[in-house]
């Protein structure tokens, strides 16, 4: 396997100081995180056992997430997650090993999004000025992970515990658009950026 | 704007969809032997039927899986959306 490259921020966001304490919305960027994509289109059942023997639970309901730690399995698509590991444990070559060969493809998609997380008591408000997604938390609820369209930019949204806002996963070319409309959309609220 | 229920995710709006064309078009089966009349009909004919028609959607914005839906031209009613099928129908 090739040396994996350093990972660079997409964007280098500016901090907006002194306006936290009345912000309806906060702007963090994320640190880079390691995301796999694991793909069993046929018959994902062997993947699901093999996954859960290694302690790893994968969620089998459309659109919601499992939490293992520091890690995250989201359900993408029928017979295919993501796994998102912001301390960078997980690895291609260690899913690898506890999986059986086929059918399966893995992918590391870790380059290929920059993770923005919305927080503040009128994030819901940000999100809904450019999302079609109902976000009544009966229709999407905590640890929810829909992908949808924000700002024209599809995109996945994982909705994060205790009121804490919402992470979206950005296709990475289009994160200097969306970092600009989230703040443009988010001025009524009183937008405050953090360093991340 | 179309509410379309995904049978994976549930109802979302129709700009994550795109639109694959009508449902029951057949590809000319023998290429070779097809007239050219066979395929000026499967790329260019279409129905264009007044109440319910079968379509394929893709779910391109969500999970990106093909769907089939029946959907009522008049009424923009929506009457089924299911897994596309394993075989193509014959
Ligand atoms: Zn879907």
């Amino acid at each position: 396997m090739p040396e994996a490259l350093p990972r660079e921020p997409a964007i280098r966001p500016v901090q907006k100081v002194g306006t936290a304490s009345t912000a309806g919305v906060v702007l963090t960027l994320r640190p880079a995180a390691t995301i796999l994509r694991l793909c069993a289109p046929l018959d994902h059942a062997p993947f699901v056992a093999a996954l859960a023997a290694a302690g790893l639970s994968l969620p089998e309901d459309p659109c919601i997430s499992e939490q293992w730690g520091d890690a995250t399995a989201f359900w993408v698509a029928p017979g295919e997650w993501w796994l998102v590991d912001i301390g960078a444990t997980l690895t291609e070559t260690t899913i690898r090993a506890d999986l059986p060969a086929r059918p399966r493809a893995i992918v590391d998609l870790s380059h290929s999004r920059t993770i923005m997380r919305i927080g503040g008591s009128q994030a819901v408000d940000l999100v809904a000025k450019g999302c079609p997604l109902d976000l009544d938390p009966t229709a999407f609820p905590t640890g929810g992970c829909p992908q949808s369209v924000l700002a024209g930019v599809n995109l996945l949204l994982h909705r994060l515990p205790a009121n804490a806002g919402f992470d979206l996963y950005v296709p990475r070319s289009y994160a200097r658009h969306l970092w600009e409309w989230l703040q443009l959309a988010g001025a009524e609220y009183r937008i405050s950026v953090a360093a991340g | 704007m179309l509410l379309i229920p995904c049978p994976w995710c549930g109802p979302r709006a129709q700009i994550e969809f795109t639109y694959g064309g009508d449902a029951d078009v057949r590809r000319p089966k023998d290429a070779m032997a097809a007239t050219g009349a066979a395929w000026h009909d499967y790329v260019y004919l279409r129905d264009n039927p007044r109440g319910s028609h079968d379509e394929i959607w893709q779910h391109s914005a969500g999970c990106r899986r093909w769907l089939r839906l029946t959907r009522d031209t008049l009424t923009h009613a929506i009457i089924d959306s299911a897994p596309p099928t394993k075989e193509p129908p014959s």
